[in-house]
């Protein structure tokens, strides 16, 4: 009889065990599916012009990074990336000395990681924030508004499809800063026209 | 039954529940530059495309997937249709609503064998495109990229809703010769 109890209660504890450790397995991926390609909300023909478009662009570097929200759809689901940046240097906008950054991950673009210094081109989040830790919750504007700087000082876009983009690739720190400034004077000047806010469903 | 028998059941449990878990979150494009991976155009592998559309899709993004199936892929060689039945499907559409994603919608090969890709995911993003013209140039976009085609940037001579950032509708002739000579 105690046999049988010990038995009927080992049973139980290896089902619990296995159930246990199922349920840990079937938790959301959290990285993106490597292959999702889409129509992004703000395609730019070059710097003028992103410039111009972004209400917010700092160089920063990446102090914490946390799992986000779950998104996607059907099998494919997978949770955000929310980033900590210490903002090295406010480039334009009003961000604050610590901001956080939400990323979904898509278009290819890696999460961004604790170490790595980047140039980030952001637009304000929508809805709650990511966190409730009272910073400033930002997206990136696309693919395109995105650089790593690598321990030499030189860009390395995310995007590189676009051909300007591509000839950004192995700019220096201080050019960039250049072009970026040529590119703000630009839009000062009304010389480039900034892409119009992508539609909202609501028609807003 | 034995402790031998019950630890054994349970192993044997515990492997099936992980090979399923894994097959679920396995990541379907395995390593970059590899066949149908990110940047990498890959293509329907049949003649006929079938298209299911999830229940939560609304009237608005089936008209607007319908009307680019029905006016701009079924004019050329490649023949579609739509079916009841997702399991019935080459192509698969849902909606998402995401005022925070960088994309108004999305391209997704979940099966494929090299470049040719035997199921697709389309998603599009609600959040926005109240028009409807713009959600029937998104389908065609995305619906495009299911023929292997891929995007321009600002091709305004030869207009196409491949083209990014604009909404266009319809295929350039420079795709439709593409999409009848691959089908």
């Amino acid at each position: 009889m105690r046999s049988r109890y010990r038995s009927v209660r080992g049973t139980a504890v290896v089902v619990a065990c296995v159930l246990a450790l199922g349920a840990c397995a079937r938790q959301v991926a959290t990285s993106p599916p490597f292959g999702i390609s889409g129509k992004e909300l703000y395609a730019f023909d070059g710097l003028a012009q992103m410039t111009a478009t972004t209400p917010v662009v700092v160089v920063g570097e990446v102090t914490a990074t946390e799992p986000g929200r779950t998104i996607g759809v059907a099998e494919q689901t997978w949770r955000t990336n929310v980033a900590t940046l210490e903002v090295e240097k406010p480039l334009q906008g009003n961000a604050g000395d610590q901001i956080g950054v939400e990323e979904t991950g898509t278009n290819g673009v890696p999460y961004l990681k604790v170490g790595d210094r980047v140039i980030l081109f952001l637009r304000p989040y929508i809805g709650d924030p990511p966190r409730e830790d009272g910073l400033n919750y930002f997206t990136v504007m696309s693919s395109q508004g995105r650089f790593a700087l690598s321990s030499d000082e030189t860009l390395i876009p995310a995007n590189v499809e676009s051909e300007w983009l591509g000839k950004m690739s192995g700019l220096q720190m201080k050019d960039f800063l250049a072009a970026f400034s040529a590119a703000q004077a630009s839009a000062q000047q009304g010389d480039v026209t900034p892409l119009p806010p992508p539609p909202l469903a609501s028609g807003g | 039954m034995s402790r031998k028998a019950v630890m054994a059941v349970s192993l044997a449990a515990w492997f099936v529940i992980s090979a399923l878990s894994n097959l679920a979150l396995a990541n379907p494009f395995g390593t970059a530059g590899s066949s149908c991976a990110h940047y990498v155009p890959c293509w329907y592998d049949g003649t006929k495309e079938r298209y299911w559309y999830d229940s939560s899709l609304g009237s608005q993004w089936v008209d607007a997937s319908e009307y680019a199936r029905t006016h701009f892929l079924n004019p050329t060689d490649l023949a579609t249709t739509n079916v009841a039945a997702h399991a019935d499907s080459d192509v698969a559409v849902y909606i998402y609503n995401d005022p925070n994603d960088i994309l108004y919608g999305y391209s997704d090969c979940i099966s494929w064998t090299g470049v040719l890709c035997g199921h697709w995911h389309e998603y599009f993003n609600s959040a926005f495109l109240y028009k409807d013209t713009k959600r029937e140039s998104l389908a065609c976009h995305e619906f495009g990229h299911t023929t292997g085609l891929y995007h321009y940037a600002n091709h305004l001579t030869n207009p196409s809703c491949m083209e990014v950032p604009h909404f266009h509708l319809d295929y350039n002739a420079h795709d439709l010769s593409h999409i009848n000579d691959r089908y």
